[in-house]
């Protein structure tokens, strides 16, 4: 009796003390954006080292919190689960995520970022080699996947032509340097880690294999829930503004770009020197997802099977439209089209 | 009449199996009507049917079935071909068991998954590697079951073969001892293949292009949450079926052994 007495007791505190705990919060409490990232070198990263989503933050009264992902395909999970609301990923992810969950592509903000690597003494001389070889590849959920099925097709081969090792992106130039593998398809900075090692060499660029903007392979996209994208789409446009003035720094100043990289990502300045210099990836004030651009890349994938033939992905490219224009207005380093 | 009432009898055992999965599928359909879900969370039964029947009939599921039930076959016929002989020895001498126990002890507590990353090194990324860890897990279940189904027959037996004319300790292990041991035998092959299955599912989910764990893996990373649960339901059917053998086979022996 006494037990349930104690209970009550205990359940009319708490009962009592729950608006108390409301009345002292915040009078209008903070709300977390939720941005995934991959270490890489995303605008993003520079958009935030520069400082400015700090703007956003202090008119929106919001907190932009950086979630890493080793890869899109956790990122896209985090993103179904409505733990994110925008989300940066390669364009395979990207698109994948656009076409299945309630989300848009407002921005493709890197391109190229894929390349097909090799042992440095390899005898291989194009993709049209690799038959009967063993490639290293991180899983048909990413964009090197099809990616590496075109470069075959070229060659009139396909996947069962190769012996496919599916590993992480980050330890495919380390297999590639060890010759557990004779090649491997990954994304950068890997690309960038493993030929500075000096071991490994390419074998062909992303925009050998599909020049699909401005001459180049889109490699990574910005996409937003479609729940924030509605309820807030003047923070979506800062995003996505940030992310072009970020660029737009890169351009003019690569050098100081890659020593801010190497800091927030932990990858050696020289490495993203690296990648920027030889155009392992490639920035352009241009990141509109043109309705051209992703028709393309959706057949791409759909050829792959990774999507299905009723997969649709959705994008919105006014963000992006209205974020050039509003850089442009300013000083930049480069009008349209890619950084070299 | 003999048969029309096994059949009947089959029937009835069947019957909760049926029931389990019908509740099982209406209430996954009353979640998906009430909560509406993205289907890249929870795809509706229907859709998860349809790909079942699509991935079916194009003879996708079957290929990666296949790849599955040979790794865990083959991994768990070389566990048996090594751990029977070696439990029924060493449930016959104890110095032998004394020898042998401490590497077994030491090893069996390394769950198999463990082994994955250094699968990959000594065997690279073909076969071997996936049977391998396979092998690790059904191993030791064969092993301890022959171990104790050995030393557990019942010392009447043993007196009676030896009344009955075995006279040498290897006449009576072979008429006496095996025999006895077989029913812990089949359930230690039943428990093992089981730890295999679950095994092989980690295995070909981090290097593999074929199998079910890897018809899983590949579901998860393009946000194919219906080939995630096709696979899953897979394995389920494929692991129920397969117990199901084991039981039979289980029974048989143990009214035989008796």
């Amino acid at each position: 009796m006494a037990a349930i007495r104690l209970e009550r007791g205990a359940f009319l505190y708490l009962c009592g003390m729950l608006p108390a705990l409301f009345a002292s919060g915040p009078a209008v409490a903070q709300q977390e954006v939720n941005y995934g990232v991959q270490p890489d070198t995303d605008p993003s990263f520079i958009a935030k080292a520069l400082g400015y989503f700090d703007p956003i933050e202090k008119k929106h009264n919001v907190k932009i919190v950086f979630r890493e992902f080793a890869y899109g395909a956790p990122e896209n999970q985090a993103m179904a689960a409505g733990a994110l609301q925008v989300a940066s990923a390669g364009m395979g992810p990207a698109t994948i995520a656009v076409s299945r969950l309630p989300a848009k592509l407002v921005a493709i903000n890197i391109l190229e970022q894929t390349a097909i690597l090799v042992p440095k003494d390899s005898p291989l001389k194009s993709p049209c080699d690799l038959k009967g070889k063993a490639v290293a590849y991180p899983g048909e959920g990413s964009q090197q996947y099809p990616l590496l099925l075109k470069a075959l097709s070229k060659c009139g081969l396909s996947a069962s032509d190769i012996k496919l090792f599916k590993s992480s992106g980050p330890d495919i130039p380390t297999l590639v340097m060890n010759k557990s593998v004779d090649a491997g398809i990954t994304w950068d900075p890997s690309i960038s880690v493993g030929l500075a090692s000096g071991k490994v060499r390419l074998l062909a660029k992303a925009e050998q294999i599909m020049p699909i903007m401005g001459g180049h392979y889109v490699g990574n996209g910005v996409y937003v829930r479609n729940e924030f994208l509605e309820q807030h789409k003047d923070i979506v446009q800062e995003l996505v503004t940030a992310n072009v003035m970020a660029v737009n720094y890169i351009l003019c100043h690569p050098k100081e770009a890659a020593k801010l990289w190497s800091e927030q990502i932990r990858i050696k300045q020289e490495i993203i020197q690296l990648s920027l210099d030889q155009g392992i990836s490639v920035y352009s004030l241009n990141v509109i997802p043109t309705e051209e651009t992703m028709t393309a890349y959706t057949k791409f994938l759909k050829d792959a099977k990774i999507l299905k033939p009723d997969d649709t992905p959705k994008i919105d490219p006014s963000f992006a439209t209205k974020a050039l224009q509003e850089v442009k207005s300013g000083k930049t380093c480069m009008e349209t089209g890619p950084s070299r | 009449m003999t048969s029309s009432r096994q059949w009947l009898t089959g029937a009835a055992r069947a019957l909760p199996f049926f029931y389990a999965a019908i509740v099982i599928v209406l209430v996954w359909e009353v979640v998906v009507l009430l909560t509406k879900p993205d289907p890249s969370i929870l795809p509706p039964p229907l859709e998860v049917a349809w790909t079942f029947g699509h991935l079916a009939s194009d003879g996708e599921l079957a290929v990666h079935t296949a790849y599955s039930v040979a790794r865990v076959f083959s991994a768990w016929l070389l566990s048996a071909v090594i751990a029977i002989p070696l439990g029924l020895l060493m449930g016959n001498s104890r110095s032998l068991e004394r020898i042998i126990n401490p590497f077994v002890e030491l090893l069996r507590p390394i769950s198999p998954l463990a082994w994955i990353p250094m699968a990959i090194l000594w065997f690279g990324i073909g076969e071997s590697g996936k049977v391998f860890v396979v092998f690790i897990g059904t191993f030791f279940p064969i092993l301890l079951s022959t171990i104790a189904g050995a030393k557990g027959v019942d010392p009447v037996l043993l007196h009676a073969g030896q009344v009955f004319g075995c006279t040498t300790r290897l006449s009576l292990f072979r008429r006496v001892v095996v025999p006895a041991a077989l029913p812990n035998i089949v359930v230690g092959l039943r428990v093992a293949f089981g730890t295999g299955w679950a095994a092989i599912i980690a295995a070909e989910l981090v290097a593999a292009h074929s199998g079910l764990g890897y018809l899983i893996a590949n579901g998860m990373d393009i946000l194919r949450a219906d080939q995630v649960l096709v696979g899953m339901i897979a394995i389920g059917v494929l692991g129920f079926l397969f117990d199901t053998f084991f039981r039979y086979l289980q029974a048989h022996y143990g009214r035989a052994a008796r």
